[in-house]
């Protein structure tokens, strides 16, 4: 990001940087910088806040005006509470997901917890006018039914969008999975919280279960692209580690 | 984020060093034509999606309806936020709104988007064919947005 603004001002295009790391300002000092004290992800604040969105541009754009030599680095100060936890009693999953069969195949599992989601994904999908799953050319159930054949002797090896290598359509539809869950999931009454979201996802759910059994499973696949998205773009750092401890 | 609350490996990455910064006019308010560009791997419905080492950009057309997506490769931030609102992520429309007020003067139809966990050194060729593109189409200054 830094870089960026570098180059671009070296163009005559005048740049103003979010600063989501402000040890990485620091050190690499682009011409004018907001530092914001917000989680990775969310470099305005918090979604469905616009007045809290707008202070921080109206904080950005004034740097322009700034007469200081450059760099120019300023802090923007929000009284808002804007931790990921949130309150983790304002939300809970929209439906309930059918009890565990013993030995009922993880796919299954999957499909059963899809079918009830499918509603609260629809309302998602109307009430924001979008949704940003779809990147690896998939529709839901072919997602987690390509995912979950990794789990087999009849891995696929050849990519569903034959112009995407391998290893990115993996990643893809592992992501589109979890969009879904996670649209659906905060389409339900209740406010939700980023981090009762996620963790709900990957310790509650039979997809992020799918997920966290591929990063193992994959981690020495024959594949380059799959087996490093595996390793390392799979599962959350912060998840891999809970499970570790 | 706050400080003290960065996590290591973060604060572990190599920053490379770009010397001493330039420092481009922006011009009078009402002829600051403002484009955002983010790193946060985001790509409109039907472009190609990024994958590790990608150091081009992708294009993303203001005045297009196709659903902006995210294909940056980390896993380690949080995306709820953007599949609730793309404004917390990509602002267009606080932009816009910033128009109307006139603390800018208009707000450009292209914006662009990288794929932030790339080397920074490695995207310096793409960036200077952007500034040209930039430059073309009348946008004079940059919001740039990380993730």
């Amino acid at each position: 990001m830094s870089g960026l603004a570098h180059f671009l001002e070296a163009e005559a295009i005048a740049t103003v940087v979010i600063g989501l790391i402000p040890q990485h300002i620091a050190a690499m000092h682009p011409p004018r910088a907001l530092n914001v004290p917000f989680a990775l992800g969310r470099p305005l604040g918090a979604p469905d806040d616009p007045a809290l969105q707008l202070s921080v541009l109206r904080a950005a754009m004034a740097l322009l005006d700034d007469p200081g030599s450059v760099p120019i680095v300023a802090a923007f100060e929000s009284s808002d509470v804007l931790p990921l936890a949130g309150n983790a009693d304002e939300w809970s999953c929209p439906v309930s997901f059918p009890a565990r069969s013993l030995g009922s195949p993880l796919v299954d599992r999957v499909a059963a917890e899809v079918r009830a989601l499918m509603p609260w994904f629809e309302r998602g999908r109307q009430s924001r006018g979008r949704t940003a799953t779809g990147a690896s050319g998939l529709d839901i159930e072919a997602t987690y039914y390509w995912l979950s054949e990794f789990l087999t002797e009849h891995a696929p090896t050849v990519s569903p969008r034959s112009a995407l290598p391998l290893g990115l359509s993996f990643k893809l539809a592992a992501e589109d999975l979890k969009a879904f869950y996670l649209e659906a999931g905060s389409a339900g009454p209740g406010r939700s919280s980023a981090e009762a979201l996620n963790g709900w996802f990957w310790r509650e759910t039979a997809a992020g279960e799918l997920l966290i059994a591929l990063r193992t499973h994959l981690a020495d696949h024959a594949d380059p692209g799959v087996r490093t998205h595996a390793r390392f773009t799979l599962v959350p750092e912060s998840e891999a580690n809970r499970r570790r401890t | 984020m706050r400080a003290e609350d960065v996590p290591e490996t973060l604060l572990n990455l190599p920053c490379p060093d770009f010397g001493a910064p330039s420092r481009a006019d922006p011009g009078p308010v009402s002829e600051r034509r403002v484009a955002i560009v983010s790193t946060a791997g985001l790509m409109q419905r039907g472009d190609t999606p990024f994958d590790f080492g990608a150091a081009d950009y992708r294009i993303i057309d203001a005045e297009s309806d196709a659903d902006l997506l995210m294909t940056h490769v980390s896993t380690n931030f949080d995306r709820t936020g953007f599949l609730q609102d793309t404004e917390v992520v990509f602002p267009l429309g606080g932009l816009r709104q910033l128009a109307t007020e006139g603390l800018i003067g208009s707000v450009a139809r292209f914006h662009y988007a990288f794929m932030g966990a790339t080397d920074p050194t490695a995207l310096e060729p793409a960036a200077r064919q952007l500034a040209r593109n930039l430059q073309g189409e009348g946008t004079n200054v940059v919001l740039l947005v990380p993730v």
